[in-house]
């Protein structure tokens, strides 16, 4: 969850690959080797089309599954854990699991345990950021700084470029980047979503690349990266002027 | 071990122009204040079942003291 200004974030979380534990209820029992037969149609590359009551248009989309596997199965009852693309829906998966099957099957309970760079081993519940909360009002902060993190541990798994000092504000400003305002860069395609960084580490923005990372470190002027998200409020940084 | 696709890629830095920053502007994120991290950061929380996601919020909200949050939804 995102507080205050941060919030803006979370669509990055939203486009970012997802891991959930799921439980699966077929409606007849079923061979196990079946099941684990079936399995290897729902990984890599499959074909979806979105449930009835869902929030996007309706038609054939394709998603990335990178991982799915079977940890437990008990009667009808089959436990798995999979690691697949934004905007797959689990419960498809399973419906369309039990047509495989030609049993039928639904999906019983979910647990999403990977959202982009955030996994189930760091996870915080309302009770703990309750108690941490009051803590704080009583002057020990020890505890709410474990449960509520920086922004920028939101851009953990997006390709970064760190930019100059003198090239902050302007990028706070929504202007482009352009490639003399770069330091350092990560290596990454062209069209992704890069979080611009200051050398402090603070997130100023993000954007999309125009180029790849080689083109970037081969060029010495030019867009680099198209801004669309400003974080970092205008004027923390000085503003350039140019010397004539 | 399983991954995502983003947790295959290895990230390498490549150093295109050498700078030094002035700690006179800005600051190291892990410095900020908790009533800065409260209007402007992130918290890893395992929902519970039962109420929504926009419940949730409400509830985070009314916690911290604050009239903004938002979540990276719930997609099943």
């Amino acid at each position: 969850m995102a507080l205050g200004k941060a919030t803006r974030i979370v669509q990055t979380l939203l486009n970012s690959g997802k891991e959930y534990i799921c439980l699966m209820y077929l409606h007849k029992p079923v061979d196990e080797n079946e099941i684990h037969r079936v399995v290897k149609k729902f990984t890599g590359r499959i074909k979806q089309l979105p449930p009835i009551r869902s929030a996007v248009k309706r038609r054939l989309r394709t998603r990335e599954i990178y991982y799915l596997n079977i940890l437990e199965i008990d009667g009808q009852n089959v436990l798995f854990k999979v690691g697949c693309e934004a905007g797959t829906y689990i419960r498809k998966i399973c419906h369309d699991f039990g047509q495989e099957l030609k049993t039928g099957a639904h999906m019983e309970q979910l647990i999403r345990t990977k959202a982009g760079p955030f996994n189930d081993s760091s996870w915080h519940s309302l009770h703990d950021l309750k108690d941490a909360y009051e803590f704080y009002k009583e002057g020990d902060e020890k505890e709410i700084r474990k449960i509520i993190l920086p922004i920028e541990e939101a851009v953990r798994h997006l390709p970064k470029i760190w930019v100059l000092d003198s090239t902050v504000d302007s990028v706070c400003h929504g202007a482009y980047l352009s490639i003399p305002g770069i330091s350092r860069l990560n290596n990454f395609n062209e069209n992704e979503t890069i979080a611009i960084m200051t050398l402090k580490e603070e997130l100023v923005a993000l954007g999309t690349s125009a180029l790849n990372s080689d083109e970037m470190m081969n060029k010495e002027k030019g867009l680099a990266v198209k801004t669309t998200k400003v974080f970092m409020d205008r004027n923390v940084y000085p503003r350039f002027t140019s010397k004539k | 071990m399983d991954k995502l696709l983003f947790e295959k890629i290895e990230r390498k830095i490549f150093v295109k122009k050498e700078s030094e920053t002035d700690w006179n502007y800005g600051q190291d994120p892990n410095k900020r204040s908790v009533e800065e991290l409260i209007n402007y950061g992130i918290v890893n929380l395992n929902k519970p079942a039962g109420p929504t996601s926009h419940q949730v919020s409400d509830y985070v909200q009314i916690i911290l003291g604050i009239n903004k949050s938002g979540h990276s939804g719930t997609l099943v």
